[in-house]
């Protein structure tokens, strides 16, 4: 490996690392209960949207399945696994719909994408996955068909917020590396 | 104690903790819908927590835990209640409907939250740090990587985000974000209301990334020019 391969490596590295740390901070700080399961809501996606529209759907992959998943480990480990899945797809998938050099539109979609996934992810680890494992295992026994049902639309209305918030600081520090 | 026997201490305590394993047969319930396997666990952890971290950790650990628990079971709890009223049940049914799952829920919160935070704290970040810029035979690729990651964690953590804190404090940014035009009435003064608080969050999240970026191209300067494993240096030392 060339000594400047791995300098490029090195600042991707910090990068990944500043934004998993942001988005662990963000999901950690702003908590909002969901009564139907127990869970809760926030806007750690923010950092997960932000990090694969500017740097692409590695980083934000590696950011999605590491900063909110350390946020799960303080407080709900069960969710953990769901995380990590769903919103590290989320920021891959987001990177790649973007690409190189995201216009406004193509961001959009992303982002709607993005959404789509975090929405129908966790739905399919509440409602199927999960029920499934706690037959196994009752660590996950934490929600069935009907909570999951219940967190629809407070993951929509989390998802809609942030994918707003990420596309205002997309623009803005898009527009200040293009000078 | 030593960090490591620390560590063990505390991911044997993890293990009935984090895999919902009940350490005592199920029978008779501590309360109506609530199993003593919980509550066990969460004694446990305390007593754990306290015996290799110490109690005044184990104090500052129940303080951070409160601090989340409150909004999530009470909140939650408060909510649930009101729905299954607003649904036409009354107080005392509704407040056993949910009951059982949200003391279900504070028991496990104040056992998984304290653990997690003891089992962070007792990792030694620093001395990892130092310990990897003081290896005689260089550092690996991996090495370096964790590095840039413990420093950066680091950077955030201890300096961008309590900068942040003191700014919105300060400057009472969140307040003025919310505050709406005056002379507006009814949806208009709502749609700016929200404009204005997404712009104020765009914003924070923008210093928030500008300040967690800053130092990374130095760094990353800084830790490749640490002195590398090369095959080559392993022979020469032996």
């Amino acid at each position: 490996m060339t000594a400047n391969t791995q300098m490029k490596q090195l600042v991707l590295v910090g990068i990944t690392a500043a934004f998993a740390t942001l988005a662990f901070l963000g999901t950690t700080v702003i908590r909002i209960p969901l009564p139907a399961s127990g869970g809760y809501f926030n806007l750690g996606d923010t950092f997960v949207m932000a990090a694969a529209l500017l740097y692409g759907p590695l980083v934000g992959g590696l950011v999605g399945a590491i900063g909110p998943a350390m946020a799960d480990a303080l407080g709900f480990p069960q969710f953990i696994l769901a995380t990590a899945v769903v919103k590290g797809i989320e920021g891959a998938l987001i990177g790649l719909l973007a690409g190189k050099r995201p216009r406004p539109r193509r961001v959009v979609i992303a982002l709607v994408a993005g959404v789509v996934v975090l929405v129908g992810g966790y739905y399919f680890f509440e409602a199927s996955l999960y029920p499934l494992l706690a037959r196994r295992i009752p660590f996950f026994g934490v929600t069935d068909p009907a909570a999951a049902l219940a967190e629809i639309v407070p993951n929509l209305l989390q998802g809609g917020i942030s994918a707003v918030i990420a596309f205002g600081i997309w623009r803005i520090l898009a527009r200040r590396n293009d000078r | 104690m030593k960090v490591i026997l620390r560590l063990i201490g505390l991911a044997v305590l993890a293990v009935p903790v984090f895999a919902g394993l009940a350490l005592v047969p199920e029978g008779q319930a501590a309360l109506p819908g609530v199993a003593w396997g919980p509550v066990v666990n969460t004694a446990l952890v305390m007593a754990g927590v306290a015996g290799l971290c110490g109690r005044a950790f184990l104090a500052n650990a129940l303080a951070v835990t409160t601090l989340i628990l409150v909004p999530i079971a009470f909140g939650g709890g408060l909510v649930a209640w009101l729905l299954e009223i607003m649904g036409g049940v009354s107080p005392a049914a509704a407040g056993a409907l949910h009951g059982a799952h949200y003391i279900r829920l504070t028991l496990n919160m104040l056992g998984v939250i304290p653990l997690a935070l003891a089992l962070v704290a007792s990792i030694p970040f620093d001395r990892l740090e130092q310990g990897l810029l003081r290896r005689e035979r260089g550092i690996a690729t991996g090495e370096k990587y964790l590095l840039m990651f413990i420093r950066v964690f680091h950077h955030i953590v201890y300096f961008v985000i309590p900068n942040i804190l003191e700014v919105m404090r300060e400057e009472a940014l969140l307040r003025r974000f919310s505050e709406t035009a005056p002379g507006l009435t009814g949806r208009r003064r709502g749609r700016v209301w929200v404009r204005r608080l997404m712009a104020g969050l765009v914003q924070v999240g923008v210093s928030g990334i500008c300040a967690a970026l800053r130092f990374i191209p130095l760094w990353a300067r800084e830790i490749d020019d640490l002195p590398g494993r090369t095959a080559q240096q392993h022979r020469s030392q032996l």
